[in-house]
């Protein structure tokens, strides 16, 4: 048998492999937009942007009890965002390497895609200051969270390929 | 590839071709110098740098990595590394920048490998030495390009090695980690790499570094998917490509030892290897790190001499010794000489073919990209 006779070239396996590939990308770029979500609420705290304390307790009663529970939801809801991603990240990552199949990334991945465009409304919420000091920061943040979105999207549409090619080469 | 290649199986090779004990041990110094003839060995011997044939780890990490700094890597790289096998190779919707790395992808049989063997032709031993080198690299550095580029030397997690086993072979998934205090591991497929930069022009993605000194073993068998190929696979069977390198090697220093004027490409000599091919065959295929002890023992036994080990510092005093005018006679100086020529014939043919990595091309050659 001749070592050659393992490459496999024809159209259907190099287009799953470009197709898994994306998925391990898109995988790992969501795993850093979770971080990076999670980063930018913190630098918005740090630069003064956002008075973590203020933010939660609006309209509610300031006693100890509700800090505390506020604080605890603030952090039950970072933890989750950055799992969510985490998982979504790693179940892709696993999949594009052959490693494992799961399908609830799908789902989650799509809850995902749901809040980021809905998230795009409070960019045109008020009207937008154009020569305002934050008008730069509002660009590049409205870019990533584009660039977002995309990686999501990739997400999807390489797995629905990636599961439609497996069954089409009879893997399923 | 490694010393066990370019010193013992080169002498061999000399040998073989017809060279004395003495001539053999000249072409397969040279062709080992190759590897090691840095600007900090060439500081130290007061020589000039320009006729650096290699550059150190710690060298490239100072390096700098803007066009100039690029045009010295690839000029070094691509002569006596990669030689490029087409360089006016095509590929579909690739614009300039592209093609200018894609046509630095090494591969053997190429024009320019032609060129490097007729240089030598009629010179000294060391020039000899030095083409034998640049000839032996074409066979184990295929697939990947004298320059820093990741878009043509990344490597990813699709990375097997295939072990023979009966009449077939296993499929082993290689791993690559960046530890270099550690020797690579044979058995658990576990190998030193460079590490993942996603620079374009970092130095992690010269030749390569991405797959380690993974294929500069001669046992290695592996399927990849190189960066350059859009996903297709391609297979390297060292064994296989080894002994067409040393059949080459034979043929090569034939010709360069007879009155033809024309090197033939994909010419392996069969009379004078065939009754080695078995031993030669059981060398290449031993799973083994490194190979010189079997080299070595091949090419005693071929000339009945004893081969010195590799010294780097045999012929420096020599050099030093030797008054202004007397250097260029002496050993290191005609390697030098030797050096210079050669990667002026490839800098300028890249150049001529209107690829910017070594120069800024004087001539722009219209119609071939």
């Amino acid at each position: 048998m001749d070592a050659k006779s393992f490459e496999y070239n024809d159209k259907l396996d190099m287009r799953y492999r470009k197709i898994s590939n994306g998925l391990v990308v898109s995988g790992m770029g969501i795993i850093f937009f979770g971080l990076w979500s999670v980063i930018k609420v913190f630098a918005e705290m740090a630069f003064g942007e956002l008075d973590l304390m203020e933010f939660l307790m609006r309209d509610l009663e300031d006693t100890p009890q509700m800090r505390a529970l506020m604080y605890a939801i603030f952090v039950a809801v970072i933890l989750f965002v950055i799992l969510l991603h985490y998982y979504i990240g790693r179940c892709a990552i696993q999949v594009g390497t052959g490693r494992k199949k799961h399908y609830l990334y799908l789902l989650l991945a799509a809850f995902l895609l749901y809040l980021d465009i809905t998230g795009f409304e409070q960019y045109f919420a008020s009207e937008i200051d154009v020569y305002g000091t934050q008008f730069d920061v509002t660009v590049a943040s409205f870019l990533v969270d584009v660039a977002n979105c995309a990686t999501v999207l990739n997400l999807i549409i390489s797995s629905i390929i990636y599961y439609s090619l497996k069954k089409i080469a009879g893997e399923e | 590839m490694q010393e066990d290649f370019h010193y013992y199986a080169t002498y061999a090779a000399a040998y073989l071709a017809g060279y004395s004990h003495e001539e053999a041990m000249e072409i397969c110094y040279s062709a080992q110098f190759v590897d090691l003839c840095s600007v900090t060995l060439l500081s130290k011997l007061k020589a000039p740098k320009s006729v650096a044939t290699t550059q150190f780890q710690l060298e490239l990490m100072d390096h700098r990595t803007d066009l100039v700094g690029l045009q010295d890597i690839t000029k070094i790289w691509a002569a006596f590394h990669f030689l490029p096998k087409d360089l006016y190779a095509t590929k579909k919707w690739a614009g300039k920048r592209y093609l200018s790395k894609y046509r630095l992808i090494c591969g053997p049989n190429g024009e320019l490998l032609k060129k490097t063997v007729e240089l030598a032709k009629g010179r000294s031993l060391q020039s000899v030495g030095i083409a034998m080198h640049v000839l032996a690299d074409t066979w184990a550095h295929t697939y990947f390009a004298g320059t820093p580029s990741l878009v043509i030397n990344n490597t990813n997690y699709d990375f097997y090695e295939l072990i023979p086993e009966g009449d077939g072979f296993i499929k082993r998934k290689i791993r690559f980690r960046h530890k270099t205090s550690e020797p690579d591991d044979i058995e658990n497929g576990l190998y030193t790499g460079s590490l993942f930069q996603s620079s374009e022009n970092s130095i992690m993605n010269l030749g390569h570094g991405r797959a380690g000194h993974f294929p500069d073993y001669s046992f290695a068998r592996y399927r990849y998917l190189p960066a350059w190929a859009d996903y297709r696979q391609v297979v390297k069977d060292n064994p296989s490509d080894y002994m067409k390198a040393f059949r080459q090697m034979v043929y090569a220093m034939k010709f360069i030892r007879s009155d033809d004027e024309n090197f033939e490409l994909e010419r392996y000599d069969t009379e004078s290897v065939d009754p080695y091919e078995a031993r030669i065959k059981e060398i290449l295929e031993k799973r083994q790190l490194n190979a010189c002890a079997d080299w070595k023992a091949f090419g005693e036994e071929l000339s009945g001499q004893t081969i010195e080990d590799f010294d780097i510092e045999k012929y420096q005093q020599e050099y030093k010794d030797a008054q202004k005018g007397g250097k260029a006679r002496t050993f290191l100086g005609k390697f030098f000489y030797g050096a210079l020529s050669h990667k002026e014939m490839v800098s300028t043919n890249i150049k001529l073919s209107g690829n910017y990595l070594t120069g800024i091309p004087d001539v722009k050659r219209r119609g071939k990209g």
